[in-house]
């Protein structure tokens, strides 16, 4: 076979550009897109466990708008231990906007709205919030239009109703369970939530707390045995909420309600990507990212406070269906959901 | 002498002795047009038909192909790539349903398995469904084109994926039904168009063959007549510079060189009697010039006005069309706007804007009264006019809830004195011999108004929305002013209007309201009457209709009805009830057909007529029986009157019977809200049929126990 040397070049330019752009990302966390002459913003992003989809979403849109930015990105790596290392070093490089992922980031960088400790908590610089559940009863703010401090964000999560609403269209289910950690403010205000919409909606709601040892710590173990008592009490499916120790152990919980023969709903995307829930109404990650970037762009760009924009919502949720777990629970989807649903394959994930 | 042949010569003007010509005239003139128009509608209207019915049936049949692509895609994605098996699909049939609920031209949809097996299926009798697909299989024609038509369906077939029960296949349906349906309601479109054209067409005909040729035709034979009998005194008024004008300049001419000759010749004559020695020639010659006198009337002069009742036909019918257009859709437009929640049920809220307009026009009307008798017919005409046309633009750029029913208040006054200005012009013009013909006009010019207006204003509103539709009726509003205001010029001075008399003290309304006849007419006949028209016609016509699936346009084809109805034989009706003077009967008559027809909706579905058959029965039966009542209804009153005309006087007893006759009207569709509420619809309809009849029959035994008085003529009137 005789390959024509130009297309060779060629192809093999093009190769190595790819390899380059992929070797770049990923490991530096830093991203930059400046233009001489003109001021580059600083941004600090810390998140909780890795980067993920929203950053990503995040810095296509400030590159998108050609807005000269340097990202740097800091891991608190699911310990809140390492947050003054990082602290320090914001203070140090005072940059023009925080960016903070997750309930517990954000209270352990930028703190809560009553905090007044400049010491320990970085206070003045504008900040931006994603993936934080009920910001408003985790203390980050006032309210989502009055934010009540130099803090915004987005909110990320569907209304109960929705979510409720989506899990009917799928079946005519009568009565939902719920297990959830009691300590947890996240969850408790989820669960509170629940108990006022679901029984409006004339449905029934089953509330099971994790049970603790004697050091107070919640027992993993306890959850298919949690699963199966759902099952018994009459329940037709299971709801999780944004609760990040039934999301850490995800893998028990949805393997346990498929032997259960019981449909797994999500709230938020980890379960449905990483585990085997059936379906859930979601953001989308990327789209989050954009949003926030909307919002640093209004800060950064425009000249606005942050506290003075209300937190963004998305009116868009994506419907995931996760189809392997569908079919092997036999609850296949209405032919309704067909054209509207994301099908995903919890396997391939 | 000569002021009094003047005056009769203006009398005999409007005697109609020269009826016989202009009849002649104008019949061929309509014939005529009307054959010249319907040639070329007809025509135009042919081959639209044509080609929509070329154009419609392809692209039915590609919609049908898109549609079936976009189902079978689904269902193949499904099964295929969802590895749903075929036969545990869920939610087909709710799926299926919303498509065809959207889709009014798809018949049907089903999923079968190759061997005929059917998995689901809606919108056909599954035994027929499988015959289709066994037809089509043993002909080998299971094609996707909608070109197969098997029991009168035309039938698309789409695989939707392989299975261990071989190929399922989607087939989608079309009825030809539809097409006709579609067919059809262009037909009614276009013969509503060509009817209300003719209507049109004859109405502005008569108006300009009897305003600019008849009638000063009409002057100068009664002035010739004169002249031959020596009279040459009468200069006709005449503002057209037209063909008929230019005739009356010349024949002026000649009146004016007539008299400009007499004197001379007087002169003349005198000069030559001066001259006399003999005195006996003098004498002779004084003689002959009396006698000459005798025979010839050359000096003074007396100006003839041209003015009939006639004039305010085409003002009066285009503003009543005006207001019709939005009477097809009033109760949606409002419901547009009507807050859902306030102190008063949503219904109420619906119906409020109808009551206030008949409330405004009711305490405007006596206002109005005065005003003609101050400005003159004109004047009140015009200042109607402006106030209903700003109402109307209101509307057009209603915002609120509030601000539409305080535009639709405004038009409600310029509506009222509009009425009263000509009706002013009516009884001013109208001669004791010709009354009923004068008062003919005006029932003739409103209810041609009432016939065109509610159809051509649900077409307009159909294809550019309520509110342009209200631009249009200003329009028209402004052209009918714009006639008025050019027609009438020399007749501003003030007159007697037919509302004159209202001011009735309170121990005379008691006297009234204790008469046993008038308190029978008024609330037993008449308040019915008019509360049927707010609350039936106005009101729960249009809202039933458009929930029974009717378009604007055909909501205002079928309340047409109402007016053709009454149109078609109120004279009819009107000649016979004075012939026969059985007036009580023929109001019973009346109220009784009116109120049987609306009763007969709790039974016409078990004789196989469809709720819209009800509703159209129960319009035709107010019709016809507003036929009969509405003149009956006025002779009776007269009667009344006659008898009150010593104490209070006839007119008053007219103009308070009119205006609390309207009380009907005020209070029709809040009885609608209230019947609606409690019966649904079809129970309100027949609900306000109970109430009619019901009252009828009090009607019927009130005056039948009551005192008789005289006899008296009977008119065709009517009064909003």
């Amino acid at each position: 076979m005789i390959i024509d040397p130009m297309f060779k070049k060629l192809g093999l330019s093009f190769l190595l550009t790819v390899a380059a752009s992929l070797a770049v990302n990923p490991v530096t966390a830093q991203s930059v897109n400046e233009t001489p002459g003109t001021k580059t913003f600083k941004i600090f992003g810390v998140v909780w466990r890795g980067e993920t989809e929203v950053e990503a979403g995040f810095q296509e849109y400030l590159n998108q708008r050609g807005i000269p930015y340097q990202m740097t990105i800091r891991n608190l790596n699911l310990s809140t231990a390492n947050a003054p290392a990082i602290i320090e070093e914001i203070k140090q490089a005072k940059p023009d906007l925080v960016y903070t992922w997750g309930t517990g980031t954000t209270r352990n960088i930028v703190g809560e709205v009553h905090e007044n400790d400049p010491d320990s908590l970085v206070r003045e610089i504008p900040g931006i919030f994603v993936l934080v559940a009920y910001p408003v009863s985790a203390g980050i703010v006032n309210s989502f239009e009055n934010t009540g401090r130099n803090v915004t964000g987005v909110a990320f999560l569907a209304s109960i109703k929705s979510q409720i609403n989506t899990m009917l269209a799928y079946r005519p289910f009568k009565k939902i369970a719920v297990i959830y950690d009691d300590k947890s403010s996240n969850s408790r205000t989820n669960v509170q939530q629940l108990q006022e919409v679901v029984p409006e909606m004339g449905l029934e709601l089953l509330v099971l707390p994790i049970p603790r040892n004697e050091e107070g710590s919640l027992i993993p173990e306890s959850l298919p045995t949690l699963i199966q008592q759902a099952k018994d009490s009459g329940a037709d499916v299971l709801y999780m909420g944004p609760d990040s120790f039934v999301t850490r152990h995800g893998k028990t919980y949805t393997t346990a309600a498929i032997k259960a023969g019981l449909p797994t709903f999500a709230s938020t995307q980890a379960p449905l990507r990483n585990t085997r829930a059936m379906f859930g109404l979601v953001s989308d990650y990327h789209t989050l990212g954009k949003l926030a970037a909307v919002q640093a762009e209004r800060i950064l760009i425009d000249g606005e406070r942050a506290g003075e924009l209300p937190v963004a919502r998305l009116s868009r949720f994506k419907l995931w269906i996760n189809i392997d777990v569908a079919n092997e629970l036999g609850l296949y989807p209405p032919m309704d959901l067909i054209s509207i649903a994301d099908f995903r394959n919890s396997m391939e994930n | 002498m000569k002021a009094d042949k003047a005056k009769q010569t203006i009398a005999k003007i409007d005697s109609g002795q020269f009826l016989s010509h202009q009849k002649g005239l104008l019949t061929r003139l309509v014939l005529l047009s009307v054959a010249v128009l319907l040639t070329g509608q007809i025509a135009v209207s042919w081959f639209a038909l044509v080609g929509f019915e070329r154009e419609l049936s392809p692209q039915l049949s590609q919609k049908a192909n898109a549609v079936g692509y976009a189902i079978s895609s689904e269902i193949a994605y499904a099964i295929g790539e969802l590895s749903i098996p075929p036969d545990q699909l869920v939610g087909v049939d709710e799926y299926f349903e919303n498509y065809l609920r959207t889709n009014k031209d798809i018949a049907y949809l089903a999923v079968l398995k190759s061997d005929g097996d059917i998995l689901f299926v809606r919108g056909i009798d599954p035994v027929i469904m499988k015959s289709i697909h066994t037809e089509l299989t043993m002909n080998d024609r299971m094609e996707s084109n909608f070109e197969v038509d098997v029991e009168g369906y035309l039938d698309g077939s789409f695989p939707v994926g392989e299975s261990e029960f071989g190929t399922t296949v989607l087939h989608v349906g079309v009825t030809s039904e539809h097409i006709r349906s579609q067919f059809f309601e262009m037909i009614f479109e276009i013969l509503t168009v060509i009817a209300i054209s003719w209507l049109v067409t004859f109405e502005f005909l008569v108006f300009y063959m009897r305003t600019r040729v008849s009638r000063p035709i009409n002057h100068i034979q009664t002035v010739l007549a004169q002249g031959s009998r020596g009279v040459f005194t009468n200069r006709l008024v005449e503002r057209s510079r037209d063909e008929v004008g230019q005739l009356i300049i010349s024949f002026n001419q000649l009146v004016q060189d007539l008299q400009i000759k007499y004197s001379d010749f007087v002169f003349e004559v005198l000069e030559l009697k001066e001259a006399q020695i003999d005195n006996k020639i003098a004498k002779k010659i004084a003689e002959v010039r009396e006698r000459f006198d005798k025979k010839f009337i050359l000096t003074g002069g007396t100006d003839v006005y041209s003015q009939s009742v006639t004039q305010i036909r085409v003002p009066l019918f285009l503003f009543i069309f005006s207001e019709e257009l939005s009477r097809s859709f009033i109760p949606l437009f409002v419901s547009k706007y009507a807050p859902t929640e306030m102190f008063l049920p949503h219904d109420v809220l619906i119906g409020l804007p109808i009551t206030l307009f008949m409330l405004a026009v009711m305490i405007a009307t006596p206002f109005g009264g005065g005003l003609v008798d101050r400005f003159g017919v004109r004047r009140v005409f015009l200042i109607g006019v402006a106030a209903a046309t700003l109402g109307f633009i209101g509307n057009f750029l209603t915002q609120t809830y509030i601000d539409l029913i305080a535009f639709r208040v405004l038009t409600g006054v310029g509506y009222s004195l509009i009425f009263v200005a000509s009706e002013g012009w009516v009884v001013q013009n109208a001669e004791e011999h010709n009354r009923s013909s004068s008062t003919g006009v005006f029932v003739t010019a409103v209810f041609v108004g009432i016939v065109c207006g509610p159809p051509i204003g649900g077409m307009l509103a159909n294809r550019i929305g309520f509110e342009a539709t209200f631009l249009i009726s200003a329009v028209l509003a402004v052209i009918s002013g714009f006639i008025v205001y050019q027609v009438f010029r020399s007749y501003d001075e003030p007159a007697k209007s037919a509302r004159s008399g209202l001011v009735l003290g309170r121990r005379d309304l008691f006297t009234l309201i204790r008469d046993s006849r008038f308190f029978a007419v008024l609330f037993f006949a008449a308040i019915p009457g008019k509360m049927m028209l707010a609350g039936f016609i106005a009101y729960l016509v249009p809202l039933y209709l458009t929930q029974l699936g009717h378009n604007e346009s055909s909501v205002g084809r079928l309340m047409m009805l109402y007016g053709l109805a009454t149109l078609s034989c109120i004279f009819i009706c009107a000649r016979y009830a004075d012939h026969t003077q059985k007036y009580v009967h023929v109001i019973f008559a009346g109220g009784a057909f009116a109120g049987l027809g609306c009763i007969a909706s709790i039974f016409t579905n078990q004789i196989g007529i469809n709720d819209t058959g009800t509703v159209v029965t129960a319009i035709l039966a107010l019709g016809f029986g507003h036929a009969l009542t509405l003149t009956s209804q006025n002779a009776l009153i007269l009667q009344v009157a006659e008898a009150h005309a010593n104490t209070m006087g006839r007119a008053s007893v007219v103009s308070t019977y009119r205006l609390f006759e309207r009380l009907g009207m005020v209070i029709g569709p809040l009885v609608a809200v209230m019947l609606i509420g409690t019966l649904g619809y079809r129970g309100a309809i027949a609900g306000f049929g109970v109430i009619i009849l019901g009252l009828i029959l009090l009607f019927l035994i009130v005056m039948t126990f009551a005192p008789k008085p005289n006899a008296i003529g009977n008119q065709p009137q009517y009064n909003p």
